[in-house]
């Protein structure tokens, strides 16, 4: 029990810093350097690393040491032709089992002027809109799927710190005239709209990585 | 670099074994059961069913629990939506599905053997096609994805019992498909291959519902 407990804690403390980017993608780091972070001995840390190398987190180099898996653009537009793949044709097909008072809420959270869960989190609401909609087509091998990209997309986001203003207001109008289509249940229309929508987010996204990869 | 061969044995071991449902879906495993059955010590154990773990092929539930995962309708209807969502994408997209060593691949995957069976001809042909289509992208997350519906397919098509004569009318559209294929057109290839889906998915679909009935009533049932 205790062990098991151990291994799932070293497991998620050292996962959630490299989803964060506390750890930096591209960087090497050592075995002693994760047992300071961690309780417990080394066998939760092995554990915990083999575990993040079959998530493709961490690549382990024998005799050098833990590489944090770096993103690259091809990787961006990898991520982003699997969503393109799944959610404009998800909406159309599934769209109308997702009840309108879901998209209600969102529509109403996006269309407002500085909503303040969007301050505060400003990912979260977005997060949760897109992975709703994955969920509806209660299709397993597309929610599965999802879940590996969604881990890479956020650290995107944390690594290319926060996104400029000008992106965060177009994408909240993207949102909202994709939730506009949804509640006149003009599925054909949410379809394009969200396929308009994942094609400017990529666009920012790699322009950003870009950018970031010129200034190291 | 000993333990890593370790490691791998023992995970294809297990795999092997899931995929051929000689441990079929629902099956309760544990460590030491699989240490001593396949002479593995802890740690190449404990490391495989983590790997398959992350492969949806077991569920691991602490303290001791490992559980071959179930198969649910659900999966699949899931497996066959996928495969009619994403084939026809990838034909329409990756001109190198259409390259002559798949061609050849394709022709050589046994469609004209009098010795086969009709489900031998059927299964070959569509896991010949799928790794042709996988190899074709280079996205990782697609070929993962091909991967998982590959391993869901394996064991399937071992827990249903498909009859030789169901497979008929798909051998008969594979047979029309061969020389559609070759003059590399992809609209058509990627109609023909959703119609060859269609006519697989009723197949499966009414065979599974079959299996379902055979089992208790509460591992019949839909977890969702």
């Amino acid at each position: 029990m205790k062990k098991n407990n151990l291994k799932q804690q070293a497991y998620q403390i050292i996962r959630e810093k490299i989803i964060n980017c506390e750890y930096m993608p591209g960087t090497l780091i050592n075995e002693s350097t994760l047992l300071e972070e961690v309780p417990g001995s080394r066998t939760p840390v092995r554990d915990a690393i083999s575990r993040l190398e079959q998530e493709h987190l961490v690549t382990i180099l024998p005799k050098r040491g833990i590489l944090i898996s770096d993103i690259t653009s091809k990787d961006v537009q990898h991520f982003y032709e699997m969503r393109l793949l799944l959610e404009p044709y998800i909406l159309l097909e599934y769209g109308n089992t997702l009840p309108e008072e879901f998209y209600l809420k969102y529509y109403l959270l996006f269309s407002s002027q500085t909503p303040a869960a969007l301050l505060r989190e400003p990912y979260a609401a977005d997060d949760a809109m897109h992975f709703s909609m994955i969920k509806a087509s209660r299709n397993n091998v597309f929610i599965h799927a999802y879940e590996k990209i969604h881990l890479q997309n956020h650290r995107v986001r944390i690594l290319s710190g926060t996104v400029s203003t000008n992106r965060t207001q177009e994408s909240s109008q993207e949102h909202v005239r994709i939730l506009e289509a949804c509640l006149k249940k003009d599925w054909k229309k949410a379809a394009d709209e969200m396929t308009i929508h994942l094609t400017e987010a990529q666009k920012a996204v790699s322009n950003m990585l870009l950018q970031m990869q010129g200034d190291r | 670099m000993e333990n890593n061969t370790l490691k791998n044995q023992a995970y294809y071991e297990i795999k092997t074994r899931i995929l051929s449902c000689t441990f079929p879906p629902g099956t309760l495993l544990n460590e030491s059961m699989l240490c001593e059955l396949l002479s593995f010590s802890r740690t190449p154990v404990r490391d495989a069913l983590s790997r398959l773990e992350n492969e949806n092929l077991v569920r691991i539930t602490p303290p001791k629990g490992v559980v071959v995962t179930d198969i649910t309708i659900n999966d699949v209807s899931s497996f066959l939506e996928a495969l009619l969502h994403f084939d026809p994408y990838l034909i329409r997209t990756c001109p190198s599905v259409f390259a002559e060593e798949n061609c050849s691949q394709l022709l050589s995957s046994g469609i004209n053997s009098k010795n086969s069976t009709n489900d031998q001809i059927v299964r070959t042909f569509l896991m010949t096609f799928h790794k042709i289509l996988a190899s074709a992208t280079d996205n990782l997350y697609m070929i993962e994805l091909y991967d998982h519906l590959a391993n869901l397919e394996q064991r399937l098509l071992h827990l249903i019992n498909i009859p030789q004569a169901n497979y008929s009318p798909l051998l008969e559209r594979i047979q029309t498909f061969y020389p559609e294929f070759q003059k590399k057109n992809p609209e058509q290839t990627a109609m023909l291959i959703t119609d060859i889906l269609k006519l697989y998915q009723d197949i499966i679909i009414a065979a599974f519902l079959n299996y379902a009935k055979t089992l208790p009533p509460q591992e019949a049932s839909i977890t969702e």
